[in-house]
């Protein structure tokens, strides 16, 4: 079976703490019980979450739906993006099954990363790989204003900003991405892969897409 | 003393669950608290949970110390056990409007009796369309010529993607199996027996046969199109045609696909023999379609679609659309293994559609229900032995 990988890349750095990384906490848990009850990501769906704070860690390997356990996230240090990426993409060729003659690889994979500041490592080496890499759509959260545009425009076409990084936008979008998993894996087992952001389902008012 | 908090795996609802404690848990003096509500129970002497949970969600379960001697039991350790909805329990089953146009129903079935062969078809509406209200996007069609020597086969499978596909799909079953009844199969009989499978008047005949079929069957669902306000693309279809004679050489087979639904002829050794391989990009759901104009303007093309073949014997052949072969076969490699069709020939004789040359359609469309992973596509198969 073709399985569609979820990578979830969060920042965890110190700025994240107290509200924003309570959000996210409880946003990941939404998601995750929403997912549960969707048969087509329930069978389709693989997620994993990447943190990055002083430096980047695969929290949980790429897992299926039913198998999946939130991990323990604390918001501490700086903000190690270039790392993250770095590790996404070295976590994506070691993951993802490629199609080849003899079977059906895996869809491509869809990522989320969400950060509220700016990175505080080089990021070229982790943006080449992660470039490098065969992707479907790439979502690039910039929460709050200290967080990049332009460099998150580096990464992907899509970025969504929000004004604030308030538990009701955080929440706000974990709820789009947990939509955007599910409208993904219903389309794919009618064999359609979504190529844009206007394939996923509509932002919430909370969502600015940046053009 | 501070509350531990662990992690036990994940339970699926309705089936046999058991998570140990050992590691989390010095000894087994402790009660555990909200266990009743999910249908499991504690096993003291082998430190763990076990049952077959009975409800899904996210339950919370606390290990308290036993009470006694006038001591308040205190909290020792919680977590959060999940418990999946059971998988199968999710896929509902939605009419969709009745006042619809072009209503399919969920299912169908058909049995020729040919002169020696039987051919069996069936067609069932996948879960995923099920669960969505939406109609069944594939077709099937059979015929058997009166003079005992040709059977056709054909299947389609409507676009996803396309409002009316189902319309396309079945107006190119009827219309492609009402063109081959006026073709002149008699003709093609002697002038394969005059001058072989391969000779350029032999491919002539049936590039005017079968990709004239298809052709016509193109602008028919054109027609339709143009009839109703809208445009073909409307009404994508793949098309799978399979044309079988019982000639004094041998058993003539003869395919022309356009799309993702395979051909193949398993012959008496077991070898398949695929007369149209299906068409795919880089990516799922990128394949062609009868509707689109641009494939009957380059003939040799046309022709390269056309695969014969000449066998001595033959065990059965096959039309399928891509939510069989998807979940049977996969790749175009693993259509092409015999071994691949062994086990797809064992599959259906271990679940009564084929035994020897004999066919259930009943069965066949019971068969249609398999469960398979990710795969919940219409499912459409025509089987002819």
């Amino acid at each position: 079976m073709r399985r569609l990988p979820v990578y979830l890349v969060l920042d965890v750095s110190g700025s994240m703490l107290g509200e924003p990384i309570e959000a996210v906490r409880n946003g990941l848990s939404v998601l995750t019980s929403a997912l549960r009850q969707n048969p087509y990501a329930l069978e389709t769906a693989y997620l994993s979450v990447i943190t990055f704070g002083s430096e980047a860690t695969q929290e949980i390997p790429l897992t299926e739906m039913a198998a999946f356990q939130q991990p323990v996230l604390n918001a501490l240090g700086s903000t190690a993006m270039g790392a993250a990426l770095k590790l996404l993409a070295a976590r994506i060729r070691a993951e993802v099954i490629p199609t080849s003659a003899e079977r059906k690889g895996d869809w491509r994979p869809l990522v989320f990363i969400m950060t509220d500041g700016a990175p505080t490592d080089q990021i070229d080496e982790g943006l080449a790989d992660f470039r490098n890499c065969k992707t479907g759509i790439v979502v690039a959260c910039a929460a709050g204003p200290n967080a990049k545009l332009d460099i998150l425009q580096t990464i992907t076409e899509n970025v969504i900003r929000l004004d604030t990084a308030d538990a009701n936008a955080i929440s706000a979008f974990f709820k789009w991405v947990s939509a955007s998993i599910g409208m993904t894996s219903q389309r794919l087992d009618g064999g359609q892969e979504a190529k844009g952001l206007d394939e996923l389902p509509p932002p919430p008012p909370e969502l600015n897409i940046v053009i | 003393m501070s509350v531990m908090h662990f992690r036990l795996p994940n339970a699926v609802a309705g089936k046999h669950y058991e998570g140990l404690l050992h590691e989390f848990l010095p000894d087994n003096s402790f009660v555990v608290e909200g266990l009743d509500i999910m249908g499991l129970e504690f096993d003291a002497a082998q430190m763990r949970l076990h049952g077959v949970p009975t409800q899904s969600g996210e339950f919370r379960l606390r290990f308290f110390t036993s009470s006694g001697n006038g001591i308040d039991p205190e909290l020792l350790a919680e977590t959060l056990l999940i418990i999946n909805p059971d998988p199968k329990g999710m896929w509902t089953s939605i009419e969709p409007p009745a006042d619809s146009p072009f209503p399919s129903p969920a299912e169908r079935l058909g049995r020729l009796e040919t002169n020696g062969n039987t051919l069996v078809a069936a067609s069932k509406r996948g879960r995923s369309h099920a669960r969505e209200g939406k109609f069944r996007e594939d077709e099937f069609g059979i015929w058997h010529h009166p003079d005992g020597i040709w059977s056709l086969m054909l299947v389609s499978d409507g676009a996803g993607s396309a409002e009316m596909s189902r319309q396309g799909a079945a107006t190119a079953c009827m219309q492609a199996l009402a063109y081959i009844e006026g073709q002149d199969l008699q003709g093609l009989a002697e002038e394969i027996a005059r001058s072989g499978l391969d000779s350029i008047a032999t491919r002539g005949r049936l590039y005017h046969i079968l990709s004239g079929a298809a052709f016509f069957a193109h602008k028919e669902i054109r027609a339709a199109a143009v009839n109703a306000g809208g445009h073909s693309r409307d009404y994508a279809c793949t098309f799978a045609m399979l044309l079988h004679g019982g000639l004094p050489q041998g058993h003539f087979f003869a395919g022309f696909g356009i799309g993702d639904s395979p051909l193949a002829v398993v012959d008496g050794d077991g070898i398949p023999h695929i007369l149209h391989m299906p068409e795919e990009g880089d990516f799922s759901g990128q394949t062609n379609f009868l509707t689109q104009p641009e494939l009957f303007v380059d003939a040799s093309a046309l022709m390269a679609r056309i695969q014969a073949c000449l066998l001595p014997d033959f065990r059965a052949a096959f039309a399928m659309t891509d939510g069989i072969y998807d979940a049977w076969f996969e790749t175009r490699s693993g259509l092409g293994k015999q071994a691949s069709w062994a086990a797809f020939l064992d599959e259906l004789a271990s679940k009564g559609v084929m035994d020897g040359t004999a066919l259930n359609e009943g069965k066949l469309l019971e068969w249609l229900d398999f469960w398979s992973i990710g795969n919940h596509d219409d499912r459409t198969i025509v089987i002819l032995a």
